[in-house]
């Protein structure tokens, strides 16, 4: 019998946590999910804020060729905001992650 | 030796994972491959596959930015300095062709390095003060040599911020934590940034 409880008392939550474990993709999987995922979320529509250099470069979606560069990011999102088209503008970090998204009314 | 690769001898943790991303994205963007210990997981003995690393790549970067006290023990890291050494004992045995092998050395602060390893002076040693533009910057100009029609750090770093917003939102969907180095592979990273890189690249390196 306590052969029986220490058993259980191993084997089952390790079990459970196994059997809840989600299994991610990896590998090509994982690549091909990424790539459908840039082609079906990525919208012509929004810009850009990025720092670079000390200043804030206003780019839209797709552009190589900055719309503008500013001192700060409030003067770049007031300039990115009164773009043509704009639905969205994404301000990226110094290290280059999203750091907020605002979503802007056509 | 293969022209192609690129040794990374970095620190693993969470606090250098964006400056670990802007240096492998700027490699894979240069049409360069990174070789870095982490991405083989082949049971070998990690000396040993350092080296064979280091024997294959004719590029190295070593990152001695983290060398100082750190932890709650307040021990220096003295793998990156160790690591580095190794690769430098490669370069300098006088043997066949290891003695072409290029080195980049990052650091956080320019001319820290007189302070603490001097003997590597006369080498490209470059200062990202814990930026990952500027150590895009650095890899991309040491790079640059190597093919002409690399683009400036400006264009690879705007590619860049497009890749960590899509990859970002496209992990965290999944279920993986893109800030978390621990999440997600590198092997994989890098195969996710390849590709990106592949399909979004306007420029022919």
């Amino acid at each position: 019998l306590q052969i029986q409880r220490g058993f259980c008392i191993t084997f089952v939550p390790s079990l459970l946590r196994f059997m809840s474990t989600k299994i991610l993709p990896t590998g090509k999987e994982l690549a091909d999910g990424f790539m459908e995922f840039v082609r079906t979320t990525r919208d012509p529509d929004q810009v850009h804020i990025i720092t670079f250099d000390g200043r804030w470069r206003v780019l839209r979606q797709g552009r190589r060729r900055a719309t503008a560069s500013l001192e700060t990011k409030e003067a770049a999102i007031a300039v990115a905001k009164e773009l043509p088209n704009v639905s969205k503008i994404i301000v990226h970090g110094r290290d280059g992650s999203l750091d907020k998204e605002i979503r802007v009314r056509v | 030796m293969d022209i192609r690769k690129v040794f990374i001898n970095c620190p693993f943790d969470n606090a250098y994972f964006p400056l670990l991303k802007s240096i492998l994205f700027t490699i894979l963007y240069c049409d360069k491959e990174p070789l870095i210990a982490i991405t083989n997981d082949s049971g070998e003995h990690r000396l040993a596959k350092l080296v064979r690393m280091m024997k294959s790549a004719s590029y190295s970067i070593h990152d001695i930015s983290r060398v100082g006290l750190s932890g709650k023990n307040r021990l220096p890291r003295m793998n990156m300095p160790f690591e580095c050494g190794v690769d430098f004992g490669l370069r300098y045995s006088d043997t066949d062709p290891y003695h072409l092998k290029k080195f980049l050395i990052l650091d956080s602060e320019p001319h820290r390095y007189k302070r603490v390893i001097s003997d590597i002076s006369g080498h490209d040693i470059m200062a990202h003060n814990d930026e990952p533009v500027l150590a895009m910057k650095s890899v991309r100009d040491w790079l640059k040599p190597t093919a002409p029609n690399i683009p400036l750090h400006l264009i690879i770093w705007d590619d860049y911020n497009e890749f960590r917003l899509e990859n970002g939102k496209y992990l965290e969907r999944i279920g993986y934590d893109p800030d978390d180095m621990k999440s997600l592979p590198i092997a994989d990273l890098i195969f996710l940034m390849g590709k990106w890189i592949r399909e979004n690249r306007n420029t022919v390196i």
